[in-house]
């Protein structure tokens, strides 16, 4: 029996090869996407899982507020750590750790081998207890307990040394500091926040800062017994949870002990937060703010999936009549009920299965590019884990029932007697229709969503790229020379033919973050949060930027030693040329106001919304990102690459490394550029789905109807009346999918919109162009089946009785 | 009426051509009553077809109401068929999905006629044939000769100059054959509609005024019946 059954499957799926190959093509690439998307959310559910301890460990925090906005701080000072340890019975360990930020550090082996490097980390010996990176060769108990060793991980080894038993080598850090291998670490998982590739003793803390940052620390600073906010984020292993409200009561009493106000200790919230879920808080703000990408694919992979089984639903279901006649002869001749739908359930077992199959394979031929687009690199291995095949087996279960139940239960309920009349739908050929209808409507509504959606998240993005800076972004290169060689490589370019002008900033544009000092307007009373930037007097000439107003106009630059501010900042501090609070930059940054210069763009959050910024005129010992403004000739390779030698001359201790201002721009949209491009792609998918759905239903009803289209033509209708015949049967569900999805659209897009500042406005054009295109794509896909019927001779039609 | 010149007619299969009719004339006059006989296979309903312009002849000559239908393009054809003929099928051929009422409407719907015109017009086929109780029925709720006076209904209410039957009663019992016959009858001699019909049985042809014979594709026979 079972044997027959699956003969009887398989020759129906083959004998509607048409029909079998939508079910299975259109599932399989919602599987795909699915599955993709599936790998996606699992991976980033997964993140810090794997440490033994995981559970255990607790990250320091606190949070404030500030001018109304919250903040939140994991700088703790040193002795936050080891207070803990020391006062509280349920705290086992702790880790401090000091990242290096970005493009200060070259690490070193000799004069071929220097890199700049971002993942660099100072840490305690318990980095290697606490946390579990497993050791590919090394102690981990001893690693980091001499002053100058250093652990890397294995890839560092082979971008170093070509391979990976280096212990006892020598790293440098800044061509000065030197290190010496202790431990080689196995690559870090992709789903680890914690992703250092360099990890040195906490105690070069003080070299460290000296070295890289000039800036020079009491010693003391890493022992004395200070509670409060400092350098060092802070992780707690915890073998009793209770340890989360002691910690915070315990810095209170150490506050209070201290004599600090109660108001300020109230002000200060600490809080512990789980190693699991640190992943979803520090991720930075993306700029499609409010879309929670995990969120927002699992909610596509599931209108995607379930576009697919609807197809399957619809399609099988309007062919159901035909079936009709097979069920109601089975049970005539005494089949029972349950191997009826045994029956249909085997058939949409085999469907899926062959559906999943072939979109597994789509998803791994296409993963590698899928996940380059999201720009995350995800372990091969992390695909065969747990956390994928389980939910994998899951969807594989749900997709067999979701498809199979329908059509078996409304197929195996016929009455046979009344089937066999040939009076399957109770005589009235109109009834039933509203469920394939209703898909339809379904499925092209959340198409036109998608589409809708992607086309204000592309508009809103260009909005953002294609405003203008305040400043001209091409022909500037950012170069970080070292400290030693600045001035002379500075003096040296400066000379060349294809240099206009240099200027200094204490960073890269669009590359790093500011400092940010809060302060009290002492106008207004506003709390401002301001962006500090030290630049030289040339930094305005050399990029561009506008004066709003320049303090004693003797040059057209500002005077060495003040502060220029920029619109937004005199705006918020309620500063104002005419009313003579001249003091104003001398009380909050004791300095003399050299002016105010129009807004302009610096980094990520000056793009979404106007941002305070103060400009701090330092004419000596800047030191920091070299602004080099080139003239303008189709040949930048000439000039730059006498740029490199001079570099490489002055600055022999550094690799030669520089950035295009607008490129730098660019890059700032990449994750948003991706992101975009993946949604389109998804609503494409989608659409294409729900046209392949249309089109099995067209093809069947089209088939269904060839009589009676034959009878038509045979009273006098022409092509143009049967197409038109054929085409509104199908255009109702869609225009109908419009009026549904365009308010709906329009709703969800206006909240987004809401969250940026420079925004555009959802104009009604997108929803007439979402709208025709849908229109014409469903009319064309409906076309291809009724023309053929329609142009098709009647007495061939009517013949087939 | 219609004249038909050397009408053939084959079919390809593969290589071979297959013949159903051969060298076929005949005129049909204005006002008169035709039917074909043959046994099956002969290319009876293939000759109506033609007639009806639902298939073009492979070779010969065709006039219709003095129009060379050969030499037409498809769309006058259907125009000229739109306007002259009406078929009626052993079949019925009626639409399942549509009641009595929009059954009948469905051919004046294609002539482009208005809306009050043709509510007037069904009113009165459904009136002259006794259905106004049944016009909001779906085919398959009437018995077979009720499809089949629906079917003749629907021929009729474009008010055509020629009937084409093919087989109209080969599907009845012999008392709703009788009736269909009366009915044709009754058109051909007081509304002076001309008829063609093709049948198997020698008392429905007999209604005729002439009755032509085919036989593997070519004329057998004609025979003008005396009452
Ligand atoms: N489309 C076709 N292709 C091939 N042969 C056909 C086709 N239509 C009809 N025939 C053949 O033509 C012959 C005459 O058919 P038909 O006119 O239907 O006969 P009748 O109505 O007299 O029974 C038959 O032998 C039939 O097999
Ligand atoms: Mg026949």
């Amino acid at each position: 029996m079972q044997y027959t059954q699956l003969k009887f499957a398989l020759r129906n799926l083959w004998r509607n090869k048409f029909y079998s190959g939508i079910n299975i093509g259109g599932l399989a690439a919602g599987i795909a996407v699915s599955m993709l998307i599936l790998v996606f959310v699992g991976h980033e559910l997964s993140f810090d899982r794997f440490h033994k301890n995981a559970d255990k460990i607790y990250q320091l925090s606190v949070n404030f507020t500030f001018n109304k906005q919250e903040i939140r701080g994991t700088g703790m000072s040193a002795y936050m750590g080891p207070a803990m340890k020391e006062k509280i019975s349920g705290v086992d360990d702790y880790v401090r750790l000091y990242h290096i930020s970005d493009a200060e550090v070259v690490l070193k082996k000799d004069a071929s081998h220097l890199f700049h490097e971002s993942k660099v980390v100072l840490a305690d010996p318990s980095y290697f207890s606490v946390f579990s990176f497993p050791f590919l060769a090394g102690n981990p108990k001893t690693a980091l307990s001499q002053p100058n060793s250093v652990v890397i991980t294995e890839k560092m080894a082979r971008k170093y040394f070509g391979k990976t038993d280096v212990i006892g080598a020598h790293l440098y850090i800044n061509s000065k500091l030197p290190f010496t291998i202790s431990g080689i670490l196995k690559d870090i998982p992709s789903n680890s926040t914690l992703d250092y590739e360099f990890i040195l003793p906490i105690e070069s803390f003080i070299a460290i800062k000296k070295l890289v940052y000039n800036e020079s620390v009491d010693p003391a600073y890493l022992s004395e017994n200070f509670i409060g906010m400092g350098s060092f984020t802070t992780y707690y292993q915890l073998s009793n949870l209770n340890a989360i409200q002691q910690i915070p009561k315990k810095i209170a009493e150490f506050w209070r002990k201290e004599k600090i106000s109660d108001t300020e200790i109230q002000s200060k919230k600490f809080e512990l937060s789980p190693l699991k879920n640190l992943h979803f808080q520090q991720g930075r703000q993306v700029l499609i703010a409010g879309f929670n990408k995990i969120y927002l694919f699992s909610l596509i992979a599931l209108i995607v999936i379930l576009m697919a089984l609807l197809n399957y639903v619809s399609i099988t279901t309007a062919r159901a009549s035909e079936r009709a006649k097979e069920v109601g002869i089975r049970k005539a001749m005494g089949a029972l009920r349950k191997e009826l739908i045994g029956q249909f359930y085997l058939e949409s077992i085999i469907v899926i299965g062959l559906a999943f199959g072939l979109g597994l394979l789509f998803a791994v031929l296409s993963q590698k590019i899928f996940f380059e687009q999201l720009g995350i690199h995800i372990n091969s291995s992390f695909f065969f884990s747990r956390q994928i095949t389980i939910p994998l087996g899951c969807l594989l279960v749900f997709c067999i029932f979701f498809s199979g139940s329908y059509p078996a239960i409304l197929l195996s309920n016929f009455k046979p007697t009344e089937v066999l009349k040939g009076r399957l739908w109770s005589g009235r050929g109109r009834d039933k229709v509203w469920f394939k209808k209703f898909m339809t409507t379904f499925q092209f509504s959340a198409s036109i969503m998608l589409l809708i959606a992607a086309i204000v998240t592309y508009q809103q993005l260009q909005c953002l790229q294609n405003r203008s800076l305040g400043f001209q972004k091409e022909q500037v290169v950012m170069i970080l020379p070292t400290q030693s060689g600045f001035t002379e490589f500075r003096n040296s370019i400066e000379k060349l033919s294809a240099v206009k002008g240099t200027a200094i900033a204490s960073m890269s544009l669009f590359r790093d973050g500011t400092s940010m000092a809060f302060m009290k307007s002492p106008i207004n009373d506003n709390e401002v949060e301001v962006h500090i930037l030290e630049v030289d007097s040339h930094f305005f000439e050399v990029l561009g930027i506008k004066w709003e107003q320049l303090h004693r106009q003797t040059s057209s630059k500002p005077q060495n030693n003040t502060c220029v501010i920029n619109q937004e900042a005199a705006k918020q501090l309620g500063y104002n040329s005419g009313d003579g609070v001249k003091d104003l930059a001398q009380q909050l940054f004791n300095r003399e106001l050299g002016g105010v210069v129009e807004n302009f763009q610096f980094d990520l959050g000056s793009v979404m919304k106007p941002t305070p910024l103060a400009l701090w005129i330092k004419n000596e010992d800047l030191y920091g990102t070299l602004y080099v403004r080139l003239v303008n000739t189709p040949n930048l390779q000439a000039g730059m690459s006498a740029i490199s030698q001079l570099f490489k001359k002055h600055c022999p201790d550094k690799p030669f490394e520089y950035f295009f201002l607008d490129e730098s721009y660019d890059t700032l949209f990449k994750a948003e550029d991706r992101m975009a491009k993946l949604f389109g792609i998804f609503t494409g998918l989608a659409i294409f789905i729900s046209c392949l759905g249309l089109f099995g239903l067209a093809a069947y009803a089209t088939a269904r109807r060839a009589k009676e289209i034959g009878i038509r033509k045979v009273l006098g209708a022409t092509v143009g009346n049967v197409m038109s015949l054929l085409s509104t049967e199908f255009l109702r569900p869609v225009l109908l999918a419009i009026l549904i999805a365009s308010p709906i659209a329009w709703y969800l897009m206006e909240q987004w919109l809401k969250k940026f500042t420079y925004r555009i406005e959802v104009e009604w054009w997108i929803f007439a162009a979402a709208g025709l295109s849908v229109i014409v794509l469903a009319l064309l896909t409906v076309s291809i089946q009724s023309l053929r019927t329609a142009l098709a001779n009647p007495v061939t039609a009517i013949k087939n009785e | 009426m219609l004249q038909l010149k050397n009408i053939a007619k084959y079919h390809n299969s593969g290589i071979q051509k297959n013949w159903v009719l051969k060298d076929i004339s005949a005129n049909i006059f204005e006002g008169e009553f035709v039917s074909i006989m043959g046994p099956s296979g002969a290319g009876k309903s293939t000759l109506l077809n033609i007639i009806g312009m639902l298939e073009e002849p492979s070779g010969g000559e065709y006039y219709f109401l003095d129009e060379p239908v050969h030499k037409l393009s498809e769309k006058k054809r259907t125009e000229l068929y739109k306007h002259y003929i009406g078929f009626v099928f052993q079949q019925y051929h009626l639409i399942d999905e549509l009641t009595v009422y929009e059954n009948l409407e469905t051919p004046l719907l294609y002539k482009k006629m208005s809306g009050s015109e043709r509510k007037s017009r069904v009113a009165d086929i459904l009136d002259r044939f006794n259905m106004v109780a049944k016009k909001d029925l779906f085919p398959n709720q009437l018995s077979g000769g009720q499809q089949q006076l629906v079917g003749i209904a629907r021929a009729l209410i474009g008010q055509p100059k020629l009937i084409l039957a093919d087989e109209p009663t080969g599907n009845l019992q012999s008392a709703q054959a009788d009736e269909i016959m009366q009915i044709f009858k009754k058109l051909n001699e007081e509304e002076g509609v001309s008829i063609i019909q093709v049948t198997h049985s020698e008392k429905n042809a007999a209604y005729a005024q002439r009755i032509i014979h085919l036989l593997d594709g070519h004329v057998e026979r004609e025979e003008k019946i005396t009452k």
